[in-house]
């Protein structure tokens, strides 16, 4: 009896042994993964650089379009998906735009590239995905705040003159 | 592990009102957002409170209760019951977030709307992997603490690792005033920021900025392996006590 009750004992609160060896074998697996970064897919959107979109914009008389987002922002890669790598509305904001992407760092590095900076103080963006379009006629910049999905993002820009 | 406790943890919740109730509030909620055409894979972002609430009961309550020490006096093994325990609660989550997926899609289809499968398919991935985390780490918390500590810990850390990070990434910028001198340390030794920000990540990560990303999984399910290890190690020495609290 007491030798049945202390094997139950023992038995009771063993450890079991595949659970460290899944643990050991998930961290190398981690740590070997880790050494190649998943790439993600490219945007079929042609970004331009934020200090030649203006003379471009100028030149082919289109809007720009400013889209802020940041690596922490999940909507912002919703969008990315859907809006940028999608074939049909990349060639639409292609066409129509001259678009310039922005990547909010403050949260990663404490701060911001001068141009993310000066573009978001004098957009007042607050939140991320802000689209700002800013249109070559006079008249307020045309803005989006937040991810709604595409279908209404659609409508969004083809809103735009 | 024991089927008889997977089970009997899967019935508790199918029986539960509470249960019952959200996991119909959540359909209805993806059905609905699915059927305006909202971003897909924002259905999951209701997600967070279900998981914390079927979590937080896995072991803790039991201490409290005087149940534990009723199971226990059977020759059931602890790790084995504790685990059990885990997959239960981790399954009952799976369900409802197939069951919400299913409803995005399906109203999707209705309303005539893409189905963003990648995007989708990935949230809901990425949403079941930090359901393994969060249920984990709740079962190491309630390893060593009684009733609903874990959830206290739980949310407690969450709190005060983000604002611990964010209150330190605020004084590094600082080059002028109180805090300037700490701002410079700050600013010579960035890793004290970045050990802060890591510990959050790897215990309250963000969904991840691909979907399906790999490394984003595995660093989940190591971390949840890790939590289930220590939670094992902590509660097999563990004295149960008699009676409720």
């Amino acid at each position: 009896m007491a030798r049945t009750d202390l094997w139950d004992r023992f038995s009771q609160r063993a450890l079991p042994v595949w659970l460290p060896v899944a643990a050991v074998v998930l961290i190398v697996a981690r740590v070997i993964s880790s050494r190649y970064e998943v790439k993600s897919p490219v945007d079929l959107v042609r970004w331009v650089l934020p200090r030649a979109a203006e003379q471009m914009a100028r030149a082919a008389h289109k809007p720009i379009l400013y889209e802020f987002g940041a690596e922490w922002c999940g909507p912002c890669h919703v969008m990315e998906e859907e809006v940028f790598r999608d074939a049909e509305l990349a060639k639409m904001i292609n066409d129509k735009f001259v678009p310039v992407k922005l990547v909010d760092t403050r949260r990663e590095t404490g701060k911001n590239l001068p141009e993310v900076a000066t573009l978001e103080s004098r957009f007042g963006v607050r939140a991320f995905p802000t689209v700002v379009v800013v249109l070559q006629a006079e008249g307020a910049p045309r803005t989006m705040v937040g991810y709604p999905g595409k279908a209404e993002f659609e409508t969004f820009l083809r809103g735009i003159p | 592990m024991s089927a008889t406790v997977i089970l009997e943890t899967l019935r508790r919740h199918f029986a539960h009102i509470a249960y019952v109730a959200a996991g119909l509030l959540i359909v209805i909620i993806a059905a609905t957002m699915a059927a305006v055409d909202a971003p897909a894979g924002s259905t999951f972002q209701v997600f967070s409170l279900f998981m914390i609430i079927a979590g937080c009961q896995i072991i803790g309550p039991e201490f409290s209760s005087g149940t534990l020490q009723l199971i226990l006096s059977k020759p059931i093994h602890r790790s084995r019951y504790l685990l059990s325990r885990v997959a239960g609660v981790v399954l009952a989550l799976w369900i409802a977030i197939a069951l919400a997926y299913t409803a995005d899609v399906a109203a999707r289809a209705i309303g005539g709307h893409d189905i963003a499968w990648r995007v989708g398919g990935g949230a809901a991935v990425s949403i079941a992997a930090e359901a393994v985390l969060l249920v984990s780490l709740m079962a190491l918390f309630g390893a060593f603490t009684r009733s609903y500590m874990n959830v206290a810990l739980y949310l407690g850390g969450q709190i005060l690792l983000s604002m611990v990070a964010g209150v330190l990434q605020m004084m590094q910028r600082m080059e002028r005033g109180a805090f300037s001198a700490f701002g410079a340390f700050l600013r010579a030794h960035p890793g004290v920021v970045n050990t802060i920000r890591t510990i959050d990540q790897n215990l309250y990560p963000d969904a991840p900025r691909i979907p399906f990303d790999r490394n984003w999984l595995l660093l989940v399910f190591s971390n949840a392996a890790i939590a289930l290890l220590l939670a094992c190690v902590i509660f097999r020495r563990r004295e149960v006590p008699y009676g409720a609290d």
